[in-house]
């Protein structure tokens, strides 16, 4: 079947065969299972060949396309790196703009939610070390105590200690570097997704002549920039509500 | 508060802690959250703009101080001045004859997204302040300005300087990078989160959510000191219930934290942005009205009171104001409280109404030196 030009002459060539046998259906329909046949195998090679050419090119986490570690990495080489980069390339006018809008609004979410499972985990990180030095602390007091044949602290001393190391470890930890990155990018995918969110409800509003957000915003500044103008005119006039107290220009 | 065995078995504080929680539960089922009411304190509303109102407090006593109008900043509410009787400022004013007068914001909305500083600080005060002196007849009134409300307050008594009788703030940033010269860990970490971002990210949040929800400031508060914010509904409130007049306050408190406004976005862009971010309040650069907040121009005395154990607002932050102002009276009251402490908790009510009466008093007799109480 193949005679040259890779897995992809082969897919090139079957579909050609494909689409002159369904021109001439009818009694030559019998040959039909043979060609999906071997379209199912050049399709196969095709995958295998795909595979182990991208493996070639970058090796390690996200190489694949199958790996999801590389789903957000335009940076990268192949896999979903190169459809990321297709996506954000030159914009076409007619075709594929509902495509890459969608696409480009589920990387978002992706972004999204990996940042804020960077942000929970930093946190969490903070409240299992506020956990350790709770019960380190805690361990430390109940053997003096019994120690110097003192009572056991009570429920209130406890949940006294437990909210001094827990406020003094989150202190710590709502400043440190870790922190503050996770925060940042959290917000920035935050802003991402609900601008890009915010961009296709404005689409389909404008689609059923429905007032945009934009169109509102527009409306209330306009208001507000009147309502300045009129109290200024008002003031200037002297006779207005809204004149200055005595003594005041 | 109640009794606490000091000793016994476990068995005894388990039962004790079970008993607590019987009764805690039966308290909180049998309330009627409409019956928990804060802010009683008679007043009549004088001036409206918008979703903004004046309101006059009835007397109860010749007036002979004042007029005193205390403004509260875009979050959270006023009300936190007149929580309940005995803890309430504005009660204490008016025992002492100060005409007193508070400022609503009312709830933006987002036909309100572009009110600004320039709005808020400069015309509306000024049509507050104008207000005031038809209603009192007085030529001059003094501002009381509360956390964001005391920058408002700074902004108008630079912009203005013959317009006011005195200005008094509480708990009131003014250096937005002095939380780096407060020692304790735990104070000023939003401070510290603003400026970890970029400006313009700041602009494209406030720009993308249009106004600030309450519910977002609500909860960046709440993530300052979480572990306190937890144990709030937890060991405290173990620890209060069978003391009924406790739990009474603390469903008082509740009701004026879950009282949110949202926040307009261009005046969050200013406190965000030009404050918090570029500190441009003492560099001299923050502009209201078209025009230079120059702290050095303020020309009435200042009252300046802080919380020691503000996390909100660091005490640097709120003390950096004696350094920006010249040639004027400048007193200082350190309460030993965090920041609502300032106007809710026992320790409070001690210093906080005698400090502002008595230098109410003082406002009329000239000018006095400078000095630090606390």
């Amino acid at each position: 079947m193949s005679d040259g030009g890779g897995a992809e002459g082969d897919l090139f060539r079957l579909w050609l065969e494909g689409a002159r046998a369904f021109a001439d259906a009818g009694p030559a329909a019998g040959a039909a299972w043979p060609r999906a046949e071997a379209m199912h195998k050049a399709w196969t090679r095709f995958a295998e060949a795909f595979a182990a050419a991208h493996a070639d090119r970058a090796a390690g986490p996200g190489a694949s396309p199958l790996d999801p570690a590389g789903w957000l990495r335009p940076e990268g080489q192949g896999g979903m790196a190169d459809l990321w980069r297709w996506f954000e390339g030159p914009e076409l006018a007619d075709i594929l703009r509902e495509e890459r809008t969608a696409i480009r609004a589920t990387r978002e979410w992706i972004a999204f939610s990996a940042a804020l499972e960077q942000f929970r985990a930093v946190v969490a990180e903070g409240w299992m070390r506020a956990f350790k030095g709770f019960v380190e602390r805690l361990s430390a007091d109940l053997a003096a105590a019994r120690e110097a044949k003192r009572p056991d602290p009570d429920w209130h001393a406890m949940t006294a200690l437990w909210r001094e190391v827990a406020d003094a470890e989150m202190a710590r930890t709502h400043r440190s570097a870790a922190f503050l990155a996770a925060q940042r990018d959290l917000i920035e995918a935050q802003i991402a997704v609900r601008q890009t969110l915010r961009a296709r409800i404005d689409r389909l509003a404008g689609f059923l002549g429905l007032p945009t957000r934009a169109e509102l915003d527009d409306l209330h500044e306009t208001v507000h920039a009147l309502r300045r103008e009129l109290r200024a005119l008002r003031r200037g006039a002297g006779s207005g509500p809204d004149r200055g107290p005595e003594g005041d220009p | 508060m109640t009794d606490r065995p000091e000793s016994g078995g476990a068995g005894a504080r388990m039962a004790e802690l079970g008993r607590r929680m019987a009764r805690l539960t039966a308290r909180m089922a049998s309330s009627d959250a409409r019956a928990v009411e804060i802010a009683t304190t008679p007043k009549n509303t004088i001036w409206r703009e918008g979703k903004i109102t004046l309101a006059r407090y009835r007397p109860v006593t010749d007036p002979r101080l004042g007029p005193l109008v205390i403004v509260h900043g875009l979050i959270g509410r006023q009300t936190v001045t007149d929580l309940e009787p005995g803890r309430s400022l504005v009660e204490r004013l008016l025992a002492a004859g100060v005409d007193t007068y508070v400022v609503d914001w009312g709830n933006p909305t987002r036909a309100d997204r572009f009110l600004d500083f320039t709005d808020y600080a400069d015309i509306f005060l000024g049509e507050i302040l104008a207000e005031v002196a038809r209603a009192s007849g007085a030529a001059r009134a003094a501002l009381f300005g509360i956390c964001q409300g005391g920058v408002f307050a700074l902004c108008h008594a630079a912009l203005h300087p013959g317009r006011l009788k005195g200005l008094a703030l509480a708990v009131t940033p003014v250096d937005f990078h002095a939380d780096t010269a407060d020692p304790d860990p735990g104070h000023g970490h939003l401070n510290l989160w603003t400026r970890n971002l970029d400006p313009a990210l700041i602009a494209r949040m406030i720009d993308d959510w249009g106004n600030l929800p309450g519910e977002l400031t609500g909860a960046v508060f709440q993530n300052l000191a979480p572990a306190r914010t937890v144990a709030k509904y937890g060991a405290d409130l173990i620890d209060i219930a069978e003391d009924d007049a406790a739990l009474a306050t603390f469903l008082r408190m509740e009701k004026w934290l879950a009282d949110r406004p949202d926040h307009p976005g261009a005046a969050a862009h200013d406190w965000l942005v030009g404050l918090y971010a570029e500190n441009r309040l003492v560099k001299g650069s923050f502009v209201v009205g078209g025009r230079a907040v120059r702290l050095g121009d303020i020309a009435c005395p200042v009252l300046n009171i802080y919380g020691v154990r503000d996390h909100i607002i660091p005490p640097p932050c709120s003390t950096a104001l004696g350094a920006h102002l010249r040639n004027v009276a400048y007193r200082e009251v350190a309460v030993p409280t965090g920041h609502i402490g300032v106007f809710v908790s026992r320790a409070a009510q001690a210093i906080v109404p005698p400090a502002v009466i008595g230098w109410l008093g003082g406002l009329d007799g000239g000018a006095g030196s400078a000095h630090t109480d606390g």
